[in-house]
């Protein structure tokens, strides 16, 4: 049995699956895992009061399983996107922050009368 | 070069000494979130994931050398490799006579992971034990099944096994029938099959074992957990039970366990209460306070409770235990330890304990 099970397991393993490489990131600029990491733990979630869980599917991160992820993935281009304009107008880089101040979603001003 | 060389001593010191898989849900409660944050089990404990190691390099270690700090696991081919490694040593004292000292390996475990699209498959070798482990997992969006040959998921899966709620005292040195609950590390893995589900900040899942405490026993077990997070308070409470059954026993366990975390403080307890562990309900307790001093150093105070009979009175067995944790680099930790325990009644304290340990992982 011991042996079936370690034979099954080299076997799936040579077929397809684990790489260094980073995977299914389309829009931030890091080579590695390492960096991945350390700017959504430190960057990204404090900025919006989040969880990895609130985008992540946890038994695979790099899914896009959960629609938040979608959603932060455009979030993402769109301060890319503002980062470049700053750059030109000389102005300081952004991010979630500016928006979202630690919450989920980013608190609207008050509708006038 | 020497990288390479680095990992490939690591990793022949785990073939040569590599039981059972401990964790620290310390770090699940600082981080808010479930044990599958960092680990590849969901269960916690063992192999880490992208995130539980550039956690342990960023938020543990009090010094991150450059050679550690592009250390992302060992990853040959398809196949990630990891281990834990324990060494323990304790020294008593009774009155001003010291009565011995002895150092022993805890644990010395190997794991190997891959993936096949959804599927998770990983292995561990328990060498320490003569044991291994095998677990398939099927992920799906919010949850999983996974079957191989494992152990159960209960309550908190301390990194120590001398906890009363975990295994307490395999020799029994206190003359009681039996000094804790039966998670002692000289259990084999046995065939499981698990479903679990991830719901906001609950996970919540339902297995069943198969000889897992006693031969020809079956088991259902079952665990709920939920974290409560406002970015500088995080709660987590949970329940879980067990309950194996024998021709002749029916064990049945009930455990309560939550923590408290806010910056550098954090409060962890459970409660587990047996039926048919030794003849009627035992207890047993657990509760801790630690206090991160700086990065790479926390100091923790502890007192853990067991009581086969319920009568308190007799039999009791309540340990208090401070104790400083160091992390002087990423992929160790050091724990010093100092412990006295009390017994009821008219019986004289047992002395103090000093206990240290060494844990390596990669």
């Amino acid at each position: 049995m011991k042996k079936v099970m370690i034979i099954v397991l080299f076997l799936t393993g040579f077929m397809v699956g684990q790489k260094r490489e980073l995977k299914n990131v389309k829009v931030l600029p890091f080579k590695t895992k390492r960096e991945l990491v350390s700017f959504m733990k430190t960057v990204v979630a404090p900025e919006l009061g989040v969880k990895c869980n609130f985008c992540h599917n946890l038994t695979d991160y790099s899914s896009d399983e959960k629609d938040h992820k979608k959603v932060a993935r455009q979030m993402m281009a769109m301060v890319q996107q503002s980062n470049k304009t700053m750059n030109d107008l000389n102005f300081h880089e952004i991010s979630c922050w500016v928006c979202h101040r630690g919450n989920e979603h980013p608190e609207h001003p008050p509708k006038k009368k | 070069m020497t990288s390479q060389r680095f990992k490939y001593s690591y990793f022949l010191l785990i073939i040569i000494l590599t039981g059972t898989l401990w964790a620290v849900p310390r770090y699940a409660l600082e981080n808010g979130s479930s044990c599958i944050l960092c680990h590849i089990d969901p269960s916690g404990g063992g192999l880490r994931n992208d995130y539980g190691i550039a956690y342990g390099q960023d938020d543990l270690a009090a010094k991150l050398s450059k050679r550690l700090s592009s250390y992302t696991g060992i990853i040959i081919k398809h196949f990630q490799i990891g281990g834990d490694v324990r060494f323990q040593s304790v020294s008593k004292k009774k009155g001003e006579v010291p009565s011995g000292l002895s150092i022993f390996p805890m644990q010395a475990n190997f794991q190997i992971k891959t993936e096949v699209k959804k599927l998770t498959v990983l292995a561990e070798l328990a060498t320490l034990q003569s044991d291994y482990g095998v677990q398939f997992r099927l992920n799906r969006k919010f949850g999983y099944v996974k079957t191989g040959i494992g152990e159960p998921s209960f309550g908190l899966k301390l990194d120590d096994h001398t906890v009363f709620t975990r295994g307490g005292n395999i020799r029994l040195i206190h003359g009681n029938h039996r000094e804790g609950m039966p998670f002692v590390p000289a259990l084999k893995n046995a065939p499981f099959l698990e479903l679990g589900h991830y719901k906001g900040n609950t996970h919540y899942s339902f297995g069943m074992i198969k000889g897992y405490l006693y031969e020809k026993s079956e088991s259902s077990y079952g665990r709920l957990e939920h974290f409560f997070s406002n970015g500088s308070l995080n709660k987590m409470i949970g329940a879980s039970f067990f309950r194996e059954t024998t021709a002749a026993k029916d064990l049945q366990m009930v455990n309560l366990f939550g923590g408290l975390n806010r910056g550098n403080l954090s409060w962890m307890g459970e409660v587990t209460v047996a039926e048919n562990l030794v003849s009627d309900r035992s207890i047993a307790s657990y509760s801790e306070l630690t206090l991160k001093v700086k990065k790479g150093f926390t100091i923790l105070a502890r007192i853990d409770f067991f009581d086969e009979s319920m009568i308190y009175t007799e039999d009791a067995i309540r340990r208090t235990t401070f104790g400083l944790n160091y992390v002087p680099l990423p992929l160790v930790d050091i724990k010093f330890q100092i412990r006295s325990t009390q017994l009821s009644g008219v019986v004289p304290s047992k002395g103090i304990e000093f206990l240290s340990q060494l844990h390596l992982w990669f």
